[in-house]
């Protein structure tokens, strides 16, 4: 598994009580009757947790809703290529930050929020109708590098204040969805071998630079066998050149 | 080369709530072998020359994982699984009991009837029991059920009754009077449902007046196929979503994992949704690159369930007997779909499935495409050397050009309106 297609996702959405649940998606519905007198309606016991404008959650780490157990760290032998973003409500958004640096910017540099639901909306189809804007129906020209060994994740903020408390409908829930192309193995090396001559790295050019070294490692033999058809002749020594001491 | 799909379905259509129909929350479990929907393993008709040698999605069910034998590759194209994150209840009043009413008329001297039929049909499948026929008594063929279906009062005519439709979740009353020269028994039979989108029961009733004029002139069977109508009302709790996740399992290996590099439950339905309904572009997630099965592994589709069915289950069981209960009693309806995974994959065998493997080296993605272009050119080329690397080169190069052509054509028709990553 070479190259594998990969995705996360997060969603504002947990049992009661509970601000954030890790390392995986909560268990949702666990009606328990904890007061028999006054009785507990099914939907209480979900919730989803108020997020003020201007508060920066970030969505692995940030205490709400599902979240990791630890950062998202590449170990030295994974490389990861993001190539698209969603989030949900319509006025939130999303950025990458790698390391210390993050992705989407403002013109003159400042800091902006990033991609917002209404350019990326998570799911399609919503209840607002609202669809991929048509810049990024291929995803995010050109995809998102990570290289390994950084430490990434998402900050989601909003616009205006997000739903708080038991939602009624999934169009409440807050959500981030993150696609991306998990490297590793040999692969990693070609990707590295691409990122050095300025290739850009994506399934597909990664499947055709693979062909491509195959091709020159043939080439490679063909030219080796005439080498060797010489040396033969010359030489009388009957091994390969490349097996010669 | 096939490309071969699998639908796992999970609508139980036992009576009531099943705890061993409905899966837990947060537990995988295989759409192949595991005991939910139509993977369960149920009891089946066995295959004989009259029925069909096959199963229609809802009570399919095979008893191992797949293993790729030696002669094929798959190919694991694409899935999808159905939608929605919140467990929220759709609240149907629907129809709990239905009840059919129909009277028996049999003369007063000799005072005998007999049931020679009785008919419970449901979806079209009808199920019967049939008694011997008193107009012939020494006929043997098509006799079948446990009684003889005699009758001469009303007690005896509600076992009758009572013996087959109990097992389909009934309840008999039956009463008798005399009007002139008959007996007549009023007879009611109560259906109980169980969801609002089970079909409704039909019933036939085949019965035979018993005296000595029916005997001189044969048969005299009378059919009542009575018109029913619904008693009682309930409030069905039905519709709610399974809030799950596909994950593909190669070995024990599992395909995704999460930022962390742990294990994941996989990609939702929201993510990858099935079906897919009116105002649906593109899917969030493809499975590109797709995922290869090779000779000698096993695989499988794990499903997810995050929604917790058994506590709402509980908690509408509390309702009924909660003293103030903050809700309206309701009962946990079953034959309504919960969830739905489907898988679309490639297989390849013998020849094809080397040339897979002569693609997969070659590093050209294996597709139908792929396989039938390399394999026309093995044909073409038939009784060259393919030991030569220069015919691989050409090979390559042939298909490096031809996929370019074939990605700016694929482009133009069909805009943005694809991900190709």
């Amino acid at each position: 598994m070479a190259i594998r297609r990969q995705a996360a996702e997060w969603r504002n959405v947990v049992p009661q009580g509970d601000r954030k649940v890790k390392p995986t998606h909560p268990v949702l519905g666990r009606w328990t009757l904890d007061d028999e007198t006054a009785g507990r309606t099914y939907n209480e016991t979900i919730e989803t947790v108020g997020i003020n404008p201007g508060d920066v959650v970030g969505v692995f780490t940030g205490g709400i809703g599902n979240n990791l157990m630890t950062s998202a760290h590449l170990k030295a032998t994974e490389m990861i290529i993001i190539d698209s973003l969603a989030c949900w409500p319509p006025d939130a958004s999303v950025n990458i930050f790698v390391n210390s640096d993050y992705y989407f910017e403002a013109p003159d540099y400042s800091s902006v929020s990033g991609l917002s639901g209404y350019t990326v909306p998570f799911p399609e189809p919503n209840e607002q109708n609202i669809f991929t804007f048509e810049s990024f129906l291929e995803g995010i020209e050109p995809p998102i590098v990570i290289e390994p060994e950084s430490t990434w994740g998402v900050y989601y903020t909003v616009e205006q204040s997000t739903f708080d408390g038991s939602p009624t409908r999934d169009g409440q829930i807050g959500r981030v969805f993150i696609k991306y192309l998990l490297i590793d193995g040999a692969d990693l090396l070609l990707a590295n071998q691409m990122k050095d001559l300025g290739i850009p790295i994506t399934w597909t050019e990664i499947q055709r630079f693979r062909q491509d070294l195959i091709r020159h490692g043939l080439m490679a033999d063909i030219g080796d066998e005439a080498f060797d058809r010489d040396l033969i002749q010359k030489t009388g020594v009957t091994t390969r050149r490349r097996q010669l001491p | 080369m096939r490309n071969l799909v699998y639908n796992w379905v999970l609508k139980p259509t036992t009576y009531g709530f099943n705890a061993e129909d409905w899966p837990q929350a947060g537990i995988p479990f295989s759409i192949f072998t595991g005991p939910y929907g139509s993977a369960g393993k149920i009891n089946r008709e066995p295959i004989s020359t009259s029925a069909q040698p096959r199963d229609n999605w809802s009570d399919k069910q095979i008893a191992f994982l797949p293993l790729v034998p030696a002669n094929q590759f798959i190919v694991i194209n694409s899935f999808g699984s159905t939608p929605g994150v919140l467990p929220l209840p759709k609240r149907v009043n629907a129809c709990r009991t239905y009840r059919y009413t129909f009277e028996l008329k049999i003369p007063v001297i000799p005072g005998l009837g007999q049931i020679t039929e009785l008919q419970y049909i449901e979806s079209g499948r009808v199920d019967l029991a049939r008694t011997k026929d008193l107009s012939n008594p020494s006929a043997q063929s098509g006799t079948s059920g446990p009684y003889n279906g005699v009758f001469s009062n009303s007690a005896q005519l509600k076992t009758i009754l009572e013996d087959f439709y109990n097992q389909f979740q009934s309840s008999v009353s039956v009463s008798d009077t005399i009007s002139g020269n008959f007996r007549v028994f009023s007879c009611t039979v109560d259906f109980t449902l169980y969801g609002s989108t089970q079909p409704l029961p039909q019933i036939v009733v085949k019965y035979q007046q018993t005296s000595s004029i029916a005997y001189l002139f044969g048969s005299n069977i009378i059919t009542i196929t009575p018109t029913g109508s619904c008693a009682a009302t309930i409030d069905f709790i039905e519709g709610v979503k399974p809030n799950g996740f596909v994950n593909l399992t190669i070995n024990d290996t599992q395909y995704y994992e999460d930022p962390t590099s742990r294990p994941s439950f996989g990609i939702s339905g929201d993510a990858a949704p099935f079906p897919r309904n009116v105002g649906f572009k593109i899917p969030q997630y493809e499975l590109r690159p797709n995922v290869y099965v090779l000779p000698g592994q096993s695989w499988d589709v794990q499903y997810t369930v995050m929604n917790d069915i058994h506590a709402l289950n509980q908690y509408l069981e509390y309702l009924d007997t909660a003293p103030t209960p903050p809700e309206d009693p309701a009962e946990f309806g079953t034959f309504w779909k919960f969830a739905e995974v489907f898988l679309s994959y490639w297989i390849f065998e013998d020849a094809e499935a080397l040339i897979c493997q002569k693609l997969v080296q070659l590093g050209i993605p294996v597709l139908p495409d792929t396989v039938d272009w390399y394999k026309q050119r093995i044909l073409e080329s038939e009784g060259l050397d393919w030991d030569t690397y220069e015919k691989y080169l050409e090979l390559m190069r042939e298909w490096r050009e031809m996929d370019k052509k074939r990605e700016e054509a694929y482009h133009k028709k069909r805009g943005e309106r694809i991900r190709s990553r």
